[in-house]
């Protein structure tokens, strides 16, 4: 799997007002930039995800700011209401300046 | 002449008397010596625990309530829930929730994860909207040694409030 691949579970359907769980995991080394590769004893680079943007009908619903303590390829759960059929964007910025997107669409019944 | 002591007698009895004291004396200080020798080496191998609270976040006060007072309920302060002892400090499960309506006006807006302990202090912040429904967050952390992890809460009207969780880590992960 490439890093940067997002998996994102929700529930096929769900009612309108219903209060339904999202769980999201990332595929990233996180690396803190504080420990020493044991072959050649050189450091490795600080490279982490840091901004997580999460977008509901093109509104943003959840966003949040990662230091070095998130732990590799990060796990997210969070709640979330239903109101329409809409999608569900993730966007994550890291510190090599590149982008990982994912849609996901919520039937709602 | 009832009080009447004969000169062997208070010879002998000062000679026990010496003996006693400094017998047990003699050995109680070597056996701190010893002491303090492991105690040197103990605190090398893992710093202490540092015990104080986060005062205040971005010039806005955090307020630390007691556990089982009658204002901490009437806030629904969210519950952290953290392995008793965490075997891989580099993966702890964290999970923080709270049963506080998410209405507008009224609505729980941020959490701040803070852990002392780490190379750098501050974990995590998660901003949330009322369009979540419920104010619950669940991520996976890391954790250099046993320590208190701070969870600072911060309501829509801008107040913030703290609480805390201890936790065991066997192997270290930062």
């Amino acid at each position: 799997m490439k890093i940067g691949t997002i998996m994102v579970r929700v529930p096929r359907k769900v009612k309108k007002g219903e209060i339904f769980k999202v769980m999201s995991i990332t595929r990233h080394p996180m690396d803190t930039g504080l420990v020493k590769n044991p072959k050649t004893g050189k450091i490795i680079p600080m490279w982490i995800i840091n901004k997580v943007d999460i977008y509901y009908d093109k509104k943003l619903v959840t966003a949040c700011d990662y230091g070095i303590g998130i732990s590799a390829n990060p796990f997210l759960a969070f709640y979330l209401k239903a109101d329409k059929k809409a999608p569900l964007e993730f966007v994550m910025y890291d510190t090599h300046h590149n982008i990982y997107k994912k849609t996901v669409t919520i039937n709602v019944v | 002449m009832g009080n009447y002591v004969s000169r062997r007698d208070f010879i002998k009895k000062t000679a026990a008397a010496a003996l006693i004291l400094a017998g047990p004396a003699g050995s109680v200080l070597d056996a701190g010596n010893v002491f303090a020798k492991t105690a040197v080496k103990k605190e090398t191998a893992i710093s202490p625990i540092i015990k104080s609270d986060v005062k205040e976040i971005e010039g806005e006060k955090v307020v630390w309530l007691a556990e089982d007072s009658a204002e901490y309920k009437k806030l629904m302060l969210p519950k952290i829930h953290l392995p008793l002892i965490a075997q891989n400090g580099g993966l702890v499960p964290l999970t923080i929730d709270s049963k506080h309506p998410m209405k507008k006006g009224n609505y729980i807006k941020a959490f701040h994860i803070f852990d002392f302990n780490n190379p750098k202090s501050k974990l995590a912040t998660f901003n949330l909207t009322p369009e979540n429904g419920r104010a619950y967050i669940s991520t996976r952390i890391k954790l250099q040694q046993e320590s208190y992890v701070q969870v600072v809460t911060e309501y829509s009207d801008g107040k913030m409030f703290g609480g805390k969780e201890y936790v065991k880590v066997t192997v270290g992960g930062c």
